[in-house]
């Protein structure tokens, strides 16, 4: 182009952007924001059944305790409508929430219950999510978890997991009174249900990815066996009672396949997977070293274990590929050891020695490699991720006179919660998958 | 001891009885023993069977079947009498026999004219045929000759009209050429004209909006000197910035625009997404965000309120 | 009188006898039990807490008191903090029993490995293992034959002492010698 024209288009840009003298259009650019809890208010639910319920508490009790939430207390609440219809929003502004639930509890056909809630913001009066369940009075719980898992999406964006089960051991009496129970929960510790009672050591829960399955380490014959038990029914199978030790089962993604430690009689442990239709096995490690701990990566085609062929235990990831040589993941501290995978992959959560002694659980990002420590505690174990990725539980053995206890941190490492048995000791989490 | 005779004999016979029992007893006992045999120590449930009486058992060999005896030979059955034939026409007469004869020598006649004349046609049809085929193959001769003549004629012709045509071109060409020549010229000094006189114009105009510019940017510079607008500007940003609370969803890459709707004293009255790459989270906290902020601060003085605000949400971290 | 009723008593028993004498002798059921279904069955009860030569809290159905003599009787080697080396007296113990079972080929005894109650589950299970081990290994390199040890590893599970300091973290780091009862079958096959 001549040079002269370029000038004259130059100057005409110039002239555009100069601002008027008349119009004072102002453009702002917000690229930075809190994390701070966001404020809510859930209003109680009309008709509370009789069974002492109270969703709107139940749904409150998941918000904060997640961490992302704080909540109008009750006696704050300006009125208790139950409806959108019912809510003056002028009102509402006042008291500072952002966000409001109002929902109702009525009977429905044969015998149910049928929970109806509606998730407003306050601030611009609409309706952001409006659902309705059905179930019986029994599990009224859990459709107050459903209420909080839509709230929690719609506002952080993040799919909650507050409806999903835990498996856990417990410990009780000691001496030859010592009793060993499997138990399987909500994921808040409510609603137990005991699947497995023995006077010997059971072990390593671990879910199947449909959530029917769960198999586990008994002691039951003076030695350790791996089973299967369907949740529903009871019905177990015991998949491997080989000389040696037996133990660590993981479930495959497609649920097809468990890997497991064994060693054999004489032999140092070592990782094998094992095809549940076929019964084949196929040896996946090979070093004079403690291999165990495997935990597949959610895409099927990795596994990630401890091993102690350094020296200290570290966690390795090793292709199912025949042929496939490990590759060492973790390189901070001397004694990283309990490898679970997030599931999205990104995430390896463990138990880390610090150089204090202290066993703490740690998350190491898989791609950048950036290692963070999560907890405080001395002995803290089986660190186990929530479905959502978001929350991780683990075991919390508390100083001395304390039992053992079940914790959980959220991966930002901001929020913790306990939740403590009524009596002994519980140890060894699993969270259970999404279900719905 | 004095014992009637009777007593004593009584008494031998029971000792004889007793001391027989006993004897008995023993010998009965050693030959029970003795005969029977000992149990055996695998218990077995089963009971001997003659391979005999088993059926389908192979290997006993089957008597050969006997032959059948010969069927008994039937007595002759009697044959019965055979159908009656239908009649048939009664024979013909000799006077139908001579007739019929005549006229089958008239018609072996006729068939052998009718013949004859067939094969005759034929001949003719053949005949005309070869005449026909000799009179085509000469007109087609005759043709040939002369289409060769017409060809070698044309040929001439379009040689001569090709180059006739090419002289033509040639001197069509060159006349082409010499006016493109001309053309362009004309065209260039036209061209170098036009960018004389443009040139002159936008001098002009440059001088005119330069003039413009430097008004503004007085006007501006007066404003900005006591810095009003951008700390607003910074004001309205840092407000929206801390009441936004940021759902994890909002990660560098998403880009939201809103239009905001203002009354003078600042309250917001309205809001509405534009172009936005979030997820519902995201859209929740901005509107959320900027109402919370509502009412923005007051402009300094000598700016009027804008009635529209556009905010961008774009998080960098 | 009297002496003819008592003759005739004599016979009848006689005769009675008889009787019972054609029937043949039962043969006596003597039944094996395995050891492989525990179930509710007869547990026998182990001394409260404290590891002892039976085993600890368990109870074994198959354990037997098994040799008391002099270094015998000791049936627990300990071991230092994430080491699977036999420490301290340990060696004379395990020298003791494998004499013992040198001499003795139908005595059986399981060799349990543990570990305190510090780190990973599994990964402790993999250490009792290895402490136990060693035990095995001693025991065979002094005379004791494969086929009379078998080994399991209860990691941190079966500690004798659950508090959580450093005195009771040292006596669970240890592997039981539990004597079986003689000729017991070997531990369960590959299944």
């Amino acid at each position: 182009m001549a040079p002269l024209l370029r000038i004259f288009l130059a100057v005409l840009t110039a002239a555009c952007l100069a601002p008027p003298a008349a119009r004072a259009q102002l453009q702002i650019q917000i690229t930075s924001g809190v994390t701070n809890p966001v404020p809510i208010a859930v209003v109680p639910f009309a008709e509370a059944p009789t069974d002492g319920t109270d969703v709107a508490d139940v749904v409150q009790h998941d918000l904060v305790g997640s961490g992302r939430f704080t909540a109008l207390a009750r006696d704050r609440m300006p009125a208790r409508p139950t409806s959108a219809a019912d809510v003056k929003f002028a009102d509402w502004k006042g008291a500072g929430s952002d966000y409001m639930v109002v929902g109702q509890v009525t009977p429905a056909a044969n015998g149910q219950l049928a929970v109806d809630f509606n998730l407003l913001n306050t601030l611009t009066g609409q309706s952001i999510a409006r659902q309705r369940f059905l179930g019986t009075a029994a599990a009224l719980r859990n459709a107050a978890h459903r209420v909080s898992d839509v709230v929690y999406r719609a506002i952080t964006g993040i799919r909650g997991a507050f409806a999903t089960r835990i498996a856990y051991v417990a410990v009780a009496g000691a001496g030859a009174a010592q009793q060993f129970q499997l138990v399987i929960a909500d994921a808040d510790g409510y609603n137990q249900h005991l699947i497995l009672q023995s006077r010997f050591p059971i072990m390593s829960p671990a879910w199947s990815p449909d959530g029917q399955w769960i198999a586990y380490v008994s002691f039951e014959n003076h030695l350790s066996a791996v089973y299967v038990q369907r949740v529903l029914t009871g019905q177990r199978t015991r998949v491997s009672m080989r000389a040696g030790i037996n133990g660590a089962p993981a479930w495959s993604p497609d649920g097809h396949k468990l890997v497991l430690t064994l060693s054999g009689d004489s032999g140092h442990p070592q990782i094998y997977i094992l095809d549940l239709s076929t019964q084949h096995l196929t040896r996946i490690t090979h070093s004079p070293a403690i291999n165990t701990e495997a935990v597949w990566a959610p895409d099927g085609r990795s596994i990630y274990f401890t091993s102690d062929r350094a020296g200290e235990p570290q966690i390795y990831r090793i292709g199912i590929a025949p042929g496939s040589s490990p590759q060492r993941i973790t390189f901070t501290d001397e004694y990283n050891a309990g490898p679970h995978v997030s599931p999205d992959g990104k995430l390896l959560a463990m138990v880390t020695r610090d150089d204090g002694g202290n066993y703490r659980i740690a998350v190491q990002n898989l791609a950048s490699g950036e290692f963070k420590v999560l907890t405080h505690g001395r002995l803290d174990q089986s660190p186990s991720f929530a479905p959502n990725g978001a929350t991780i539980m683990y075991a919390e053995r508390p100083g001395r006179g304390q039992a053992g206890i079940l914790a959980t941190i959220s991966v930002d490492g901001l929020t913790g919660l306990s939740l403590k048995p009524t009596q002994g000791e519980v140890r060894d989490p699993a969270w259970g998958p999404f279900t719905h | 001891m004095s014992e009637p005779a009777r007593d004593r004999w009584l008494s031998i016979g029971m000792s004889v009885l007793l001391h027989g029992s006993l004897v008995a007893l023993l010998a009965i006992g050693w030959w029970h023993f003795r005969s029977r045999p000992p149990a055996p120590s695998v218990p077995i449930d089963a009971t001997v069977v003659d391979a005999r009486t088993l059926k389908g058992v192979g290997t006993a060999s089957t008597p050969a079947p006997k032959p059948k005896p010969a069927p008994p030979a039937q007595p002759p059955q009697q044959v019965p009498p055979p159908e009656p034939q239908m009649e048939g026409p009664p024979p013909p007469t000799p006077d139908e026999m001579a007739m019929r004869e005549q006229a089958a020598k008239l018609e072996a006649q006729h068939e052998a004219e009718a013949q004859q004349e067939l094969l005759a046609r034929q001949q003719a049809a053949e005949a005309q045929r070869k005449a026909e085929a000799a009179a085509a193959e000469q007109a087609a001769q005759a043709r040939k000759a002369e289409e060769a003549k017409a060809a070698a004629q044309a040929k001439k012709l379009a040689e001569a009209k090709k180059a006739a045509e090419a002289t033509k071109l040639a001197e069509a060409r060159k006349k082409a050429e010499a006016k493109l020549a001309a053309e362009k010229k004309a065209a260039e000094e036209k061209k170098l004209a036009e960018e004389r006189q443009a040139a002159a114009d936008r001098a002009a105009r440059l001088a005119d909006l330069q003039q413009s510019l430097q008004e503004e940017e007085r006007a501006q510079a007066a404003r900005a000197a006591s810095g009003a607008l951008a700390s607003w500007q910074s004001q309205i940003t840092s407000r929206i910035q801390n009441a936004w609370i940021k759902p994890p969803t909002a990660q560098p890459g998403i880009l939201c625009v809103l239009n905001v709707s203002l009354v003078p004293g600042g309250s917001v009255t309205g809001v509405s997404i534009g172009q936005c790459n979030g997820d519902d989270a995201v859209r929740q906290s901005i509107q959320t965000a900027v109402y919370n902020a509502s009412p923005l601060p007051p402009p300094p003085n000598g700016i009027p309120f804008p009635r529209q605000l556009i905010i961008t949400f774009k998080p960098t971290t | 009188m009297y002496r003819r009723t008592l003759v005739l008593i004599l016979l009848a028993g006689c005769l009675g006898l008889a009787a019972c004498a054609s029937k043949p002798p039962k043969p006596s059921a003597a039944s094996q039990s395995q050891a492989s279904q525990s179930g509710a069955g007869a547990e026998s009860q182990g001394a409260e807490g404290g590891a002892n030569a039976n085993g600890g809290p368990f109870g074994n159905q198959n354990s037997v008191p098994g040799p008391q003599e002099g270094m015998l009787a000791k049936r627990t080697v300990y071991f230092d903090f994430d080491s699977s080396v036999i420490k301290g007296d340990g060696t004379d113990i395990v020298a003791a029993h494998a004499k013992y079972l040198s001499d003795h080929a139908d005595a059986r005894v399981r060799l349990e490995g543990n570990t305190d109650e510090r780190g990973s589950p599994e990964y402790n299970i993999g250490l009792g293992m290895r402490r136990a081990q060693a035990v095995r290994q001693a025991l065979l390199l002094q005379g004791a034959s494969a086929g009379q040890i078998t080994v399991v590893s209860y990691g941190a599970e079966h500690p004798v002492d659950p508090a959580h300091d450093e005195s009771a973290w040292a006596k669970n780091r240890r592997v039981d010698i539990v004597y079986l009862t003689p000729n017991a079958p070997p531990a369960p096959p590959a299944q």
